[in-house]
């Protein structure tokens, strides 16, 4: 995800957003609807406007230096990538400490102003009209069309490494419709998500507390299964470090986006797929607030870069 | 080039052993069934040996209610006459403060699903006391006034709304300001109200016609009259919300409905007759009667499986299983 909404403003090929876009098209339409049928119970996070706010940039900022979102770096550390592997443990120490650590005392003070819509979870619908399904609908219908015809005026991806963008997007929006139903099947209401069962297995393995313990855990322990078969078959299977620097910098990264991610109530995965295809509004303005971390941060660092660089070249022509 | 560590060799048993020690951790939540004698003391049943492990006896004279939080760490009980509430902490089955209620003694009180609420009523009162609840201390945050009060109110997942009968219906109040917002009228004269346990339906058990009605929370409408004879009581969901277990008025027999075609799915006939039940975790079903017997059945064939006696009379009793809930964590 830091390469799709990085790709917003500073790139030209925006295959990954075109993803993520039809990922949500498919689960916009697919949760609501089971939703509807009463397949599925939908919960949405409360409104923290101030906690999904600050929560959302730290995150995006978080992601630009270690390099990766929290699901990204689980994946990429399968693959034998060291400094993913360091960025996904500061991740989990991060979140670890704001939800149930030191940072708690931050976490409780920047969750306690919510906003909601008479006593419900505050959605883009609901904020229109509440209780009111005809409105939720044509909600749904008008970002699902805004976004398929964006996707189908995109232009043709000239250079492409594994899945196109709308194999992944299809898989992916299958996969988190379906997660709904299988989670919902052991009584947990909530779709794919990163940050919660993170908290819970870290606190098992380092508290002996198996309170958390549920469907997400196990999707979590998985994560990297599913991503070592798949580097294997693509060949990809190899142990990489970086430079000592920027392990630390991954390391604090990793740190800087889990305490973001828990402030917000939620990562990429939980707030901009899960959160946003229920339309709460926390996951909505989660993602806006990480999109705006992520540019600040990408915008730090390239001119971090050029401002090295343009050093670095004038010191050699002095010399 | 190859790896020098094998990463497969290493990492795969580490995941299986993470996923078992998880599968492990999940299955092995322990489950209680606390009895409140008439005597004042609270007898502790082991609810998968079925074995009587514990008596607590509490600081305070007549105990009343037994009241355990959402998350199973405690269990509030109120006294008879005074205002005085004792706090039960599940993990050492033993009293480990008491404390006076401000406004006075409570007729009911209720939990908030997520247990960081807690609303009390006093009799031929309207007015509903709110109270922060942590770690089984309560802080009175003011209160609500709305409608007629003799059957008790219920609150949503998130403890913004609260439920409760009126002489119109039942009354949706936005708990931020007290206001009624809504209120779905209903024939069906005083009701005894449960949430199915996604929070999507309000199941009441008419006390005045043969019906349960069942309204829809989000869209705040009646969707149902079930129409059972004899006026069973006390709504209890099973843990799945597939089924709702009423107390057949004669108290020998519980009557089981499914939830999804809202029809009578059977009933459990008993020895005696029950005061209370409720559904365990584990897919079984207690009751109890004020001799003391207990009886545990099979929910989902609706025969009972068990019987044991923990030497009555007995008030009330309850089902407790620790388990993550006090608090919102995040996704």
């Amino acid at each position: 995800m830091n390469t799709a909404f990085r790709s917003i403003l500073f790139e030209r090929d925006h295959s990954v957003l075109r993803a993520w876009v039809l990922v949500l098209i498919i689960n916009l339409i697919g949760v609501n609807l089971l939703d509807e049928l009463g397949v599925i119970t939908v919960t949405r996070a409360p409104f923290s406007w101030l906690a999904v706010s600050v929560g959302g940039l730290v995150f995006g900022a978080g992601m630009v230096l270690s390099g990766g979102c929290a699901s990204g770096s689980c994946y990429r550390a399968s693959s034998g990538m060291v400094g993913s592997l360091v960025a996904f443990g500061g991740f989990a120490a991060g979140a670890t400490a704001a939800q149930a650590g030191a940072l708690l005392p931050l976490l409780r003070t920047l969750r306690s102003p919510e906003l909601d819509v008479l006593g419900q979870e505050a959605t883009l619908y609901n904020i229109l009209s509440p209780d009111s399904a005809v409105v939720k609908w044509i909600v749904i219908g008008v970002l699902c069309v805004v976004g398929a015809v964006w996707l189908f005026r995109s232009p043709r991806q000239k250079f492409q490494v594994g899945w196109p963008w709308w194999v992944t997007g299809l898989a992916l929006g299958v996969i988190g419709v379906i997660a709904w139903v299988a989670s919902g099947l052991t009584r947990r209401d909530y779709g794919l998500s990163i940050v919660q069962p993170t908290v819970s297995l870290t606190r098992l393995v380092l508290a002996g507390d198996a309170g958390g313990i549920s469907w997400a855990t196990f999707l979590l322990l998985g994560l990297p299964v599913g991503s070592l078969v798949a580097a294997k078959l693509a060949g990809e299977l190899k142990l990489r470090s970086p430079s000592p620097g920027r392990l630390v910098q991954q390391l604090a990264g990793g740190l800087v986006m889990g305490v973001g991610a828990a402030v917000a109530g939620g990562c990429n995965i939980g707030n901009s797929i899960t959160g946003v295809s229920t339309l709460a509004l926390g996951s909505v303005v989660a993602t806006i607030t990480t999109m705006l971390g992520v540019w600040a941060a990408t915008a730090v660092l390239y001119a971090t870069v050029r401002g090295s660089r343009a050093a670095t070249a004038s010191a050699q022509r002095a010399s | 080039m190859k790896s020098p560590i094998r990463v497969r060799r290493v990492l795969i048993p580490v995941l299986v052993a993470g996923l078992a020690a998880a599968a492990h951790a999940q299955s092995t939540t322990p489950t209680w069934v606390y009895a409140l004698k008439e005597s004042g003391e609270i007898v502790v049943v082991n609810a998968k040996t079925r074995v009587v492990e514990k008596t607590i006896r509490l600081s305070h004279a007549a105990p009343d209610v037994l009241y355990p939080t959402p998350g199973g760490k405690f269990v509030l009980v109120t006294h008879r006459g005074t205002a005085v509430i004792s706090a039960v902490d599940v993990g050492l089955h033993a009293e480990t403060r008491s404390f006076v209620l401000s406004t006075g003694r409570a007729a009911t009180l209720t939990y908030s699903p997520m247990g960081d609420t807690v609303l009390t009523t006093q009799a031929g009162s309207s007015r509903i006391e709110l109270w922060a609840h942590r770690r089984s201390v309560l802080d009175h945050k003011g209160s609500v006034t709305a409608g007629a009060a003799d059957t008790g109110a219920l609150f949503n997942r998130r403890t913004t709304r609260l439920y409760r009968s009126s002489t119109a219906g039942l009354d949706f109040v936005y708990l931020k300001t007290g206001e009624v917002i809504s209120t779905v009228p209903l024939n069906a004269g005083r009701v005894a109200w449960a949430f199915t346990p996604n929070f999507r339906e309000l199941w009441g058990a008419s006390l005045d016609a043969d019906a349960v009605v069942v309204v829809d929370e989000a869209r705040a409408r009646l969707v149902e009259t079930v129409r059972i004879p004899h006026r069973p009581h006390d709504p209890v969901f099973s843990e799945d919300g597939e089924r709702v277990y009423l107390i057949d008025p004669t108290g020998r027999s519980v009557v089981a409905v499914d939830t999804r075609t809202r029809k009578v799915a059977g009933k459990i006939d008993l020895a005696s007759a029950v005061i209370w039940i409720a559904a365990s975790p584990n897919g079984e079903l207690w009751a109890g009667d004020p001799a003391g017997v207990l009886y545990v059945a099979d929910a989902r064939r609706l025969a009972v499986v068990a019987r044991l006696d923990v030497g009555g009379p007995v008030r009330q009793m309850s089902v407790v299983q620790f388990r993550e809930g006090e608090g919102y964590a995040c996704f």
